[in-house]
């Protein structure tokens, strides 16, 4: 032993804190570690946290779980559920979440319902100028950073991170023109928008499809909180290539097409409204086109012009009051 | 399971080392095997019965031509068409199996076909002990990427091993951690560089940033592969294996030849002993000096495979090497300092260029990237091109470009393995652990490389 000391002191250091490492990952549940040979299967264990946090969220959402559309149709103050903030298990989980606001979405629908019974303004999809974009906003994920680099645009802001998700949208660290930390939270509470556009969903396409879709609505309902006037675009996720599509296990077209539909629904036709992107960019099969993409999930900067263009052509542009 | 894999790193540290060490001489042939097999297996299982029936077949090929010492005719052809099925074995695995890579068939063939060539040229007794044979071709530590040994050079210590010593421990688990660092710090992340630039299309990028992706990439593919062959001699000096180094500081040559000794040092050695000087090399006249560098650089680029990018690669560096020898001989071996500094920046122009034929698998693709390296916007249109593009992927990648660049000097590896003071060792184990660290949170991560 004193040999192996003064021999092989590393050796001996590293053969020590390898046993204590191995230790402490087998005693202490909430590391997360990658040992599939070791019993401790990382990948299970983050599943396991994942499962847990949607369970809770799950909690939580429960009672205001409700559908856009009811609201629009049924503006009666006193026919809608209010969700009972009081309620001693939920405000426990939302200590352990961390939640910024316990406000539930629907706990104000006020404002909504009366916005839904005066005149609504009314916007219709049709070919747009440039200059369309000079108050418009892009929120997303590394496709939405392409769109940011490629585009060419610069009279319009993105809000974009490679990575994000709609569960971390609003408090990632972002970077944003000159400001290198930030986050959307901060820009879409400070600055004036008239056109919200957000894709997000390929980096989350594992998780459960009705917390992405509750988070999303969430999210939507934040951030016109923020912005009344401005009306929010939901982009459908952008298809993947066809191997990509065959090989994996929730990064496909059929998954991405079901999160589609489900997205789709979100719109209300007022404030929020839903464009499918993918007829730019996908083929026959809703594949993402052949040689578009080195890894199948990133359009080829040359091609972004294709999404710019759909862009364009489909504008949602203000047409007259409605009842 | 490759060695900067955390539970390659536990098995082989904290438990087979130990055991290996404690247990009698003459087992250790067969725990050998054992963990040579278990580690194939491992890897690619299915393609293991084909590799054990192979060593079988090249053992009893080889006891069946000594047996025929006295009648040559017999033994040539036992020993060619040993050859022939070797090469076709790596032929069929390539067109055939393409589902199943085979792992490591490059390796196997090359060393394979040496032993055979040694056989013929009496140079080496073939193998008369099965257990020393499969330890050969299936010692674990050189199995999936080299170094690539001959028999020869194997065969005393794998037929009795030697008592793993404390001394070659600590300098196994050094040269182990230099190269694990240089694996998982500095290619690994690199290699996002240059995904990057795939992902973003060759017609998009700016020029700045084509220079800059092509360094880094010649960066990576040189710490990938040292970082490979340092741990693979670690692994088999903590177990008492000498095995030969693969680089020597390749980027500081002063031309290609010379780099090309430098650089996969036992592929190079294999090329000269079994094809260059058999076929004349270069003392027997100009055209047959043309001719073995052509066989040669042939082979080498067949051997990486069988796309045409591979070929271009193999006669670019075959183009230079015949300049080099006829015409720029002399200014290589002057000694005044200008020509020194002409040489190395020759150097440091030709051989990135050359691995951007080794990178992209698409000739047209190539063209592309060449005319963005160069500017030539009137040949192919860059589209959409951020110009101010190489400024993101400096900020994101400078510490390991710097690194890289400090790595490619001899210094910090003779300073890693060699000195024997306490600082270095200290800088080592934080190495390891910022490497466990690292391959940790990526193992954990499903989205390694594939975060949007």
């Amino acid at each position: 032993m004193k040999n192996l000391l003064r021999k092989a002191p590393l050796y001996l250091f590293t053969y020590i804190s390898l046993v204590l490492m191995f230790l402490l990952t087998q005693f202490s549940p909430t590391l997360e570690v990658y040992f599939p040979y070791f019993g401790v299967e990382g990948e299970t264990i983050s599943a396991e946290i994942t499962s847990i946090a949607n369970t809770i969220e799950q909690m939580w959402l429960e009672p205001r779980a409700q559908d856009h559309t009811v609201i629009m149709e049924t503006p009666l103050p006193d026919e809608i559920e209010l969700p009972e903030s009081s309620d001693k298990s939920s405000n426990d989980v939302l200590a352990v979440m961390d939640e910024p606001t316990p406000t539930p979405i629907w706990g104000e629908p006020l404002e909504d319902i009366i916005a839904a019974t005066e005149p609504a303004s009314y916007y219709k999809e049709a070919p747009v100028a440039q200059s369309y974009f000079d108050d418009a906003v892009f929120l997303g994920d590394s496709r939405t950073e392409g769109l940011k680099l490629y585009s060419g645009w610069d009279n319009c802001d993105f809000l974009s991170d490679v990575g994000m998700t709609i569960y971390d949208c609003l408090d990632r660290d972002i970077e944003y023109r000159n400001i290198s930390h930030t986050t959307a939270r901060e820009i879409l509470t400070t600055n004036h928008y008239g056109k919200i556009y957000i894709m997000l969903g390929i980096n989350e396409c594992g998780s459960n499809i009705d917390t992405y879709i509750n988070k999303y609505t969430e999210v939507v309902d934040q951030i016109h909180k923020w912005q009344p006037d401005a009306i929010i675009i939901v982009q459908s996720i952008m298809c993947v290539g066809a191997q990509k599509s065959a090989s994996h296990a929730s990064i496909n077209n059929p998954n991405l097409a079901r999160r589609n539909e489900r997205l789709s629904e979100l719109a209300n036709d007022f404030y929020i409204y839903y464009l499918d992107i993918n007829p730019a960019v996908s083929d026959e099969n809703g594949n993402l086109r052949e040689g578009y993409s080195f890894d199948q999930v990133h359009l080829y900067a040359k091609y972004y012009s294709l999404w710019c263009d759909y862009l364009l052509e489909h504008g949602f542009v203000f047409s007259g009051l409605r009842r | 399971m490759t060695f900067s894999d955390i539970n390659f790193l536990m098995l082989f540290i904290l438990i087979f080392v130990p055991i290996y060490a404690v247990i009698p001489q003459k087992a250790k042939p067969w725990l050998l095997l054992a963990a040579g097999i278990a580690f194939y297996a491992v890897n690619d299982i299915w393609v293991l019965p084909v590799l054990l029936v192979d060593i079988i077949v090249v053992f009893a090929l080889g006891i069946l031509s000594d047996m025929a010492f006295n009648r040559p005719k017999i033994r040539q052809t036992l020993l060619y068409s040993g050859i022939a099925l070797q090469i076709g074995l790596m032929a069929a695995s390539i067109f055939l199996f393409k589902n199943h890579a085979f792992i490591g068939i490059g390796f196997f063939t090359i060393q394979l076909v040496g032993y055979y060539l040694d056989i013929l040229r009496s140079n080496i007794y073939p193998c008369r002990n099965i257990l020393t044979f499969a330890n050969y071709v299936l010692f674990f530590p050189k199995v999936l990427q080299g170094p690539i040994v001959s028999f020869a050079d194997l065969e005393e210590a794998l037929k009795e091993p030697e008592r793993v010593s404390f001394e070659k421990l600590e300098k196994g688990i050094r040269t182990f951690i230099l190269g694990i660092s240089f694996k998982i710090l500095i290619a690994d992340n690199l290699s996002y560089l240059w995904n990057g630039v795939q992902t973003v299309g060759f017609q998009s990028i700016s020029t700045p940033l084509a220079w800059l992706s092509m360094y880094s990439y010649s960066m990576q593919l040189y710490f990938d592969f040292q970082g490979y062959s340092l741990m693979a001699i670690g692994v088999a000096q903590m177990l008492g294996f000498t095995l030969p180094n693969n680089f020597r500081s390749p980027y500081m040559s002063k031309s290609i030849s010379e780099f090309y000794r430098r650089w996969h040092m036992t592929l190079g050695e294999w090329f000269k002993n079994y094809i260059y000087i058999p076929m004349g090399g270069s003392h027997n006249g100009a055209f047959k000096t043309v001719l073995s560098l052509a066989a040669v650089w042939l082979l080498t680029g067949l051997w990486h495979g069988v796309t045409i990018n591979f070929m271009m690669w193999a006669m670019t560096l075959l183009f230079f090497i015949i300049l080099e020898k006829f015409v720029l001989k002399k200014l290589i071996k002057s000694s005044n300092i200008f020509a020194n500094i002409f040489c190395h920046i020759y150097v440091l122009l030709v051989i990135p260029m050359t691995w951007v034929m080794f990178a992209i698998s698409n000739p047209e693709q190539i063209g592309i990237f060449f005319t963005r390296l160069f500017g030539l916007t009137a040949i192919c249109q860059p589209l959409n091109v951020n110009e101010s593009d190489i400024l993101s992927y400096l900020s994101d990648y400078a510490p390991f470009l710097i690194g890289g660049v400090a790595c490619c000097f001899p210094l910090i590896e003779d300073a890693l393995v060699k000195t024997r003071i306490m600082m270095t060792r200290f800088i080592s184990f934080a190495l390891f652990w910022l490497c466990v660290y690292m391959v940790m949170k990526n193992g954990n991560n499903p989205f390694m490389y594939i975060n949007f």
